[in-house]
C-alpha cells in the first residue's frame, strides 16, 4: 500500500471529525483507536476488493474450460529440468495400470524422451495463461513440482480433489517462498528434515496437519543411472569441476575469474557456467569459455562433467548435493550466507540442517578464504570418505535409488482413495 | 431520516431528563452534570468492559497480522506482495472490512454520546447557571484571561489516560493526535458541555488505572502465564 493508501484513514477520520458535531469528542483513547481501525478496515478493504478485482477479471478472462482438462491423475511439469523428477514416476505409474496426463508449459519436441504409451500429454502456456488454464482441471489428484499452490496465479481447481508436491531438489522448506507448501493437500518429502520442518511450519501458522509421505527424490534415480554408465574420472590427475551459479552473488562475479588459473597449476579444470550466464552475463561468460588450459561444459545437463571429476567446486547448493550424494565425490562449497529474508526460513529460525549434517564432504569455506581455496580443495580430497557420504545420504534422503516408486505407488494409493469416496 | 432517528434518541433523552428530575434542587447545575456523567459512565461500564474485551481479542489478532503484514511488506513488491498479504489475512482468517463488523458495540457507543451531545446543548438547567469560578455554564469559560481552561484541561486528562493506557509511541502520537482535533473543535463549547466531557475523560482515566493496578496485583507467575495465553490465541 503506497503513502496515500496509509494516510487515507488519518484523513477520512479528520474529515468525518470535522463535519461531525462535537460529540465524537466524547471517545476515550480506547474507543478512539477502535474508531480509527474501523476507518482503516474500510480503506484497506476497498484497497483489496478494487485490486483483487483486477486480478480476479484477468483470471476470469483467460479461464479456459475443455474437455481435454479432465482426466484422472493430472502430472504438472512447469519446466523441461523437471522431466527427471516425473519421467521415472510416469514410467512406474504406468507399469501400475496408471496412465496420467502430463500437463508441460513448454512444448515437448522429438528431442525429448518419449512418453510411454497411455500417457497423455497437453502442452499449455507458460505463465498466467497455463495457470488459468491449470486452475480449471478436472482430475482426482495432481502432482507438480511448483510450490506456493493458492497462493498467486496457480489456484486450486474446485475439480481436482487433491493436490501433491514432489520435490526435485533436497530441501528443507527453509529457502523457498513464503506459504510455498500450505495449501497441498500433501507433500512428498525428501526426508526427514523437510519432514519435520513443514510439523513446524503448520504449528507456527496453526495449519491443519498435510499429509506427509516419505518418498525422496524421484530424479536422483536417474543421475545415479547416468553416473553407474558413465566411465570413472581419470585417474592421473584430480580434476575439479567448477559449476557456480549466475548473478550478481555469484563465484565468478565476485572473484573474477583468476582463481580457475590458480586452480588449473595443480589440477585438471572443468568449468561448467550456468546457461543463465551466457544470456545475462554474456562478456563473463566470453571470458571464461576464453580460458586457457580449462575445458568448458556446455553439455545440456551437468552429468557428463560431474562423472568426469573428482571434486566440486560451487556456491550453490543443488548441484552440490547431486554431486555429493549420486556420485558419493567430495564438493567445496563457498559458503556466502543466504538471506532467508521474507522466506520460510525466517519464521523456522536457526541455520540449514542438511548444510550442517553434509559439512564432512560438503565443506564450506568462508569467501575470505578464496585466495587459499587450492589447499581448501587438496584438504577435501584428501579427507574425504565415500561411506561418510552414503551413511548420511541415508539418514537425510528417503528411499534412495528407490524413490519414483514410491512416488507412483503413493499417488496409486491415493487415487484409489479419491475415487472410493 | 430525522423523525427515525428521534425514535431511538427520544427514549435516551427521557432517561437523562429524568435523572436531572431526579437529582434533589439543591444540587446546582454544574454538580449535576458531573454527577450525570459519572452515573452515565457507571451505567456504561458493561459496555465499555464488553468493547475491552473485544478489542483485546481483535488487537491481538491485528498485532499478528500487522506483524506478518510488515514482513511481506519489508521484503517482496508489487504483485507478490500483494498476494502474500492477501495469504496472510486468509491464514489469520481476518479480513480488513470485519474491524467493521466487530465493532456494533462501539457504534451503540458513539450513539449514546452523540444523543448526550445534543441533550446538553439544549439543556435550559444550565443556561445562566455558575459553577464554582465558572460564571454561565452555558457559555465558554473564558476563566484566565479570557482564554477556556476547561477544554485545556480535557485535553490534558485525555493525554494522561492516552499515556496509561497506550504503550505503542506511534498509538500515543496518533491518540493525542485525535485530542487535540477535539481541542480546538471543542474549545468554543458551553462550558457545562466541556465539564461533562472532563468528567467523562477522568472516569475514563480513572477506569484505566484500576484496571491496569488490577492486572498488576495479580502473582507475576499468573501474569505471564496471562501473556502466555494470550500469545497462543
Amino acid at each position: 500500500m503506497g503513502i496515500r493508501a496509509r494516510h487515507a484513514p488519518a484523513l477520512f477520520l479528520l474529515v468525518a471529525c470535522l463535519h461531525a458535531p462535537g460529540a465524537l469528542a466524547y471517545i476515550d483513547p480506547g474507543t478512539g483507536s477502535a474508531l480509527f481501525y474501523v476507518v482503516t478496515g474500510i480503506v484497506v478493504s476497498a484497497y483489496f476488493a478494487l485490486r483483487g478485482l483486477y486480478y480476479r477479471t484477468i483470471e476470469f478472462a483467460f479461464r479456459v474450460r475443455t474437455q481435454a482438462q479432465h482426466c484422472t491423475v493430472a502430472i504438472h511439469c512447469e519446466d523441461p529440468r523437471y522431466e527427471s523428477t516425473f519421467m521415472p514416476i510416469i514410467r512406474h505409474l504406468v507399469r501400475k495400470g496408471v496412465e496420467p496426463t502430463l500437463f508441460t508449459m513448454y512444448e515437448r519436441d522429438n528431442t525429448y524422451e518419449p512418453l510411454p504409451a497411455g500417457v497423455a500429454h497437453r502442452a499449455i502456456s507458460p505463465g498466467m495463461l497455463g495457470y488459468a488454464y491449470l486452475n480449471n482441471i478436472v482430475a482426482d489428484v495432481l502432482v507438480t513440482t511448483t510450490p506456493q499452490l493458492d497462493v498467486m496465479t496457480f489456484r486450486r481447481s474446485p475439480r481436482v480433489r487433491h493436490y501433491a508436491i514432489v520435490q526435485h531438489a533436497l530441501g528443507e522448506s527453509r529457502y523457498v517462498r513464503p506459504f510455498a507448501y500450505d495449501n497441498y493437500d500433501s507433500v512428498f518429502c525428501c526426508g526427514d528434515i523437510l519432514k519435520q520442518n513443514l510439523r513446524r511450519m503448520e504449528e507456527i501458522r496453526g495449519l491443519p496437519a498435510k499429509e506427509l509421505f516419505e518418498v525422496g527424490l524421484p530424479h536422483y534415480e536417474e543421475l545415479f543411472q547416468r553416473a553407474k554408465s558413465a566411465p570413472p574420472p581419470p585417474a592421473d590427475r584430480p580434476t575439479v569441476l567448477v559449476a557456480p551459479s549466475w548473478g550478481p552473488l555469484s563465484m565468478f562475479e565476485s572473484f573474477g575469474v583468476d582463481f580457475i588459473s590458480e586452480i588449473a597449476r595443480q589440477y585438471r579444470v572443468i568449468v561448467r557456467p550456468h546457461p543463465q550466464m551466457k544470456v545475462s552475463q554474456p562478456d563473463l561468460y566470453r571470458r571464461i569459455v576464453a580460458l586457457d588450459g580449462v575445458s568448458v561444459s556446455t553439455h545440456r545437463t551437468p552429468i557428463e562433467a560431474m562423472s568426469e571429476a573428482h571434486i566440486l567446486l560451487s556456491d550453490i547448493s543443488g548441484i552440490a548435493h547431486e554431486f555429493a550424494f549420486i556420485f558419493e565425490r567430495p564438493v567445496v562449497v563457498l559458503d556466502q550466507k543466504q538471506a532467508v529474508g521474507g522466506l520460510e526460513g525466517e519464521l523456522l529460525g536457526g541455520d540449514s540442517e542438511v548444510k550442517a549434517r553434509c559439512r564432512e564432504f560438503i565443506v564450506p569455506v568462508a569467501p575470505a578464504e578464496m585466495p587459499r581455496i587450492v589447499q581448501h580443495i587438496g584438504r577435501a580430497l584428501r579427507h574425504h570418505s565415500a561411506a561418510r557420504v552414503t551413511e548420511v545420504r541415508d539418514q537425510l534422503i528417503y528411499n534412495f535409488g528407490n524413490a519414483s516408486e514410491v512416488a507412483a505407488q503413493q499417488i496409486a494409493v491415493l487415487l484409489g482413495r479419491m475415487r472410493s469416496t | 431520516m430525522k423523525s427515525a432517528l428521534d425514535i431511538f434518541i427520544q427514549p435516551l433523552f427521557q432517561i437523562y431528563a429524568s435523572f436531572f428530575a431526579w437529582l434533589p434542587p439543591s444540587v446546582e447545575p454544574g454538580m449535576a452534570v458531573i454527577l450525570f456523567g459519572i452515573a452515565l459512565n457507571l451505567a456504561l461500564t458493561p459496555f465499555y468492559n464488553h468493547i475491552e474485551r473485544g478489542l483485546g481479542d481483535r488487537r491481538l489478532k491485528r498485532e499478528r497480522v500487522r506483524e506478518d503484514v510488515a514482513r511481506m511488506k519489508r521484503h517482496f513488491r508489487g504483485r507478490e506482495r500483494y498476494f502474500y498479504i492477501r495469504a496472510v489475512h486468509r491464514q489469520h482468517r481476518y479480513h480488513p472490512i470485519s474491524e467493521l463488523a466487530g465493532s456494533a458495540d462501539l457504534f451503540l457507543q458513539v450513539f449514546v454520546f452523540i444523543t448526550v451531545y445534543h441533550f446538553l446543548v439544549d439543556l435550559p438547567l444550565l443556561n445562566g447557571a455558575s459553577f464554582g469560578p465558572i460564571s454561565d455554564l452555558s457559555q465558554p469559560d473564558h476563566l484566565l484571561l479570557g482564554i477556556n481552561l476547561l477544554p485545556i484541561a480535557m485535553t490534558g486528562i485525555n493525554a494522561i489516560s492516552v499515556l496509561a493506557y497506550i504503550d505503542e509511541p506511534r498509538k500515543r502520537l496518533q491518540a493525542i493526535s485525535l485530542g487535540l482535533i477535539f481541542l480546538v473543535l471543542l474549545y468554543r463549547s458551553p462550558s457545562g458541555m466541556v465539564l461533562y466531557w472532563t468528567t467523562n475523560n477522568l472516569f475514563s482515566l480513572v477506569r484505566t488505572v484500576i484496571q491496569r493496578r488490577q492486572l498488576f496485583r495479580l502473582p507475576a507467575s499468573l501474569r505471564e502465564f496471562i501473556g502466555r495465553l494470550s500469545l497462543q490465541q
